[in-house]
């Protein structure tokens, strides 16, 4: 007998337990510059759902941009070469839904866009700022509450969670089909490998 | 025209409200202690795929009708559409030989019928739940008839599954699964289909509120607090409050169908005593509440060293199924079903966020393959199992709710059997002994059952085989409530067909 665990039905009924990770880190020992933690450290709420989020509305064609240079970046580095372009369509559409309508998410990216340009202040460019506003170790109590803990919960963990999938980065390893794919009709060939039975 | 009340918007009251709108002159008022909800919206489905919400959170049990050997909280949906809102559509038919489990076992009850008289109502639900199965598995027979959809094959994480059980003997088969097959596009966020794929009562009810928006009127956020009599036999109508309002209205009807789930479906029949049914209707012989039963779950997991395929979970919903416990030689034990299925050793989002590199990812994907188990198992009734009432109201509306149930040994000792047998398979296909963890889970209100069984007689059970409370002439319990036993199936498919059956019961009485 094996060791004892528990587990919500829920999570049983997809027959899928999530695994530890354990690989090296590529951006590890990462700090805050000085004139940056107060910002991005600043208290915000440690609320579950996105603060004020009966505010909607639409993010700017420049906001969005700013905000895809993550997708970017993340293809990038983890080498999902996945074509961006009709991605950044869908994605640019899911972040409308988000952003007007309730909850909406527009203060919540509105917060994660100033902290970007924040960064982006003492490198050289928003693309070089990602590793910071993603990586960079912080010992702040109640980091989720943050500016920065929000922005990288509500905004940075959400896009990422939405570009695997949607974006096709997931084929990288070989695999036909993901969570959130919409990998076509059961029937056909090409929605998922078949066993050899 | 009569004038129908259908008690709870679930699978069973939106099966029977299409069915009995379909048959005749009837116009149907369904109630729903839950509020409205729209299937396939895009920004749901984004927050619950992207898991920034709990998108059914609203909608589980106050906290105060929790039990802690079987858990109402999360296992069941009050809303519009019930508990189909996040169903897993698994839709194996009960067996012969579940019909008639007092006979061989002598434990808990038989079915007032047989195998073959619901043969042919569940070949028409499995029409309505637009089930994908194999049409050639004849175990239950089928009697020729087809799945509207064909079965998904096998995939290639099945393949190690497979591989395993034909070693060890054990057999296996098509998952039988209730997801539109010319609609399913394999997302795998199957809780909350983005297209309206895998069966639910929400979008069916949807449909039918277009297709009889004259006959047919949906009140949600409106608990129903009591069946009201005329005389012993008689149901006139029912009260009910409205959540918004806090204020108590009635409303009449010709004939009543209480479609409100196991649990609750009971305790309405309990808090509608009167002077004439002083413990509650249909309750004289003392059955009502009684013989509280459901599926104990087993579950294994491990992890096989080595991925050279890169295999990892495509399809997102269960398509292996072995019902090889799930024979007449188990029955006396407590049979079984399981499916099992692989799932890569990490997910892609989780590693770039936890900053891992794409070198150690691609190892950790190549490293091992985590292989899952899980099954349900037939309990057999104890006889200190009981539903009754609480005493104060819920945030919903609802009486809270006290469970008292107790478990045999024999369930006990085959659960831990079961157990076994998935570490058997698993050390099989080559996972490791020290990454090999197990569990059970209690019962709880997902497929609780037979608070209102079925019976012949008025001494035995709270309704007839035509699901007509004993005693009255025109109150119905459509649920799981009215099962004499649950089998080792997940009990929607049996409860539509139940529905469709008495749907055409009631039309030819008419």
């Amino acid at each position: 007998m094996g060791n004892k665990f528990q587990i919500d039905r829920r999570q049983l009924v997809k027959l899928g337990f999530s695994a530890g990770v354990l690989a090296s880190l590529p951006y590890a020992g990462i700090s805050l510059a000085d004139d940056e933690s107060d910002e991005l450290l600043q208290f915000v709420s440690d609320s579950d759902s996105p603060i004020e989020n009966s505010q909607t509305g639409t993010l700017s064609q420049r906001e969005f941009q700013t905000l895809f240079t993550l997708c970017e970046y993340v293809n990038d580095v983890w080498q999902f070469d996945a074509n961006l372009t009709q991605y950044g369509k869908l994605l640019r559409a899911d972040l409308e839904l988000k952003t007007t309508r309730r909850p909406s998410y527009l203060v919540e990216y509105r917060n994660a866009l100033e902290l970007i340009e924040l960064v982006a202040r003492n490198t050289d460019s928003v693309e070089q700022a990602w590793p910071t506003l993603l990586f960079s170790d912080v010992a702040a109590a109640n980091f989720g509450a943050t500016r920065l803990g929000r922005a990288r919960r509500f905004v940075f963990s959400e896009i990422i969670a939405h570009q695997i999938p949607i974006s096709g980065a997931f084929r990288s390893f070989g695999l036909v089909n993901y969570r959130g794919f919409f990998g076509g009709p059961y029937a056909s060939p090409v929605s998922y490998r078949r066993g050899a039975i | 025209m009569k004038s129908i009340i259908i008690i709870g918007s679930g699978v069973a009251g939106t099966v029977l409200a299409r069915q009995l709108l379909a048959s005749g002159d009837v116009e149907v008022t369904m109630f729903e202690v839950g509020p409205e909800f729209t299937p396939a919206d895009r920004r749901i489905w984004l927050d619950h795929m992207l898991g920034s919400d709990d998108i059914y959170a609203p909608f589980i049990d106050d906290p105060r009708t929790e039990n802690e050997n079987f858990g109402l909280r999360r296992s069941r949906l009050l809303m519009k559409g019930g508990t189909t809102n996040h169903w897993g559509g698994l839709t194996p038919r009960f067996k012969p030989e579940d019909f008639e489990l007092n006979s061989r076992t002598g434990f808990g009850a038989d079915w007032p019928f047989g195998y073959d008289e619901l043969a042919p109502y569940y070949a028409k639900a499995e029409v309505l739940l637009g089930i994908t199965g194999d049409s050639d598995n004849d175990d239950p027979p089928r009697y020729g008839a087809k799945f509207p959809f064909p079965h998904t094959d096998f995939t290639q994480g099945d393949k190690v599954v497979i591989d395993a059980l034909e070693s060890l003997d054990i057999s296996y088969g098509h998952m039988s699964i209730a997801r539109n097959g010319t609609r399913c596009i394999t997302t795998g966020t199957c809780d909350y289909c983005p297209v309206n794929a895998r069966y639910t009562a929400v979008y069916d009810l949807q449909q039918l509120q277009v297709e009889y928006s004259d006959l047919l009127t949906l009140k949600t956020e409106s608990p129903v607090t009591k069946i009201l009599m005329d005389g012993k036999t008689r149901t006139r109508g029912i009260e009910f409050m409205d959540l918004n309002t806090g204020i108590g209205h009635s409303a009449d009807a010709d004939a009543v169908f209480v479609c409100g789930g196991t649990i609750e479906s009971c305790k309405l029949l309990l808090a509608s005593a009167d002077k004439d049914w002083p413990d509650g209707i249909g309750n004289d012989s003392g059955h009502v509440g009684r013989h509280l039963i459901g599926h104990p779950v087993m579950f294994a997991a491990g992890i096989r060293p080595g991925n050279p395929d890169g295999i990892g979970e495509e399809l997102g919903f269960d398509s292996l199924i072995s019902r090889h416990f799930d024979t007449p030689a188990y029955q006396h034990k407590g049979k079984m079903w399981f499916s099992g299925g692989v799932s890569a050793n990490a997910s892609i989002e989780e590693q770039v966020i936890s900053n891992v590199s794409r070198t150690a990812m691609n190892a950790a994907f190549s490293s091992g393959l985590r292989m899952s188990m899980g099954g349900e198992m037939e309990q057999f009734e104890h006889p200190d199992n009981r539903v009754s009432l609480g005493k104060e109201r819920t945030s919903q509306g609802l009486l809270t709710t006290n469970i008292q149930v107790g478990v045999h040994d024999v369930n006990l000792q085959t659960r831990q059997e079961h157990v076994d047998t998935f570490v058997r398979i698993l050390k099989t296909a080559g996972c490791r002994d020290a990454s090999i963890e197990t569990g059970a889970l209690n019962p709880d209100g997902a497929h609780a059952s037979a608070t209102c069984r079925m019976s012949r007689s008025d001494t035995d059970g709270v309704v007839d085989p035509n699901l007509q409370v004993h005693g009255t002439d025109n109150l119905y319990v459509c649920s799981n409530a009215v099962f004499p036993s649950i089998a080792a199936a997940n009990p929607t498919l049996t409860v539509s067909a139940l529905a469709v059956r008495l749907a055409t019961h009631f039309a030819a009485a008419d």
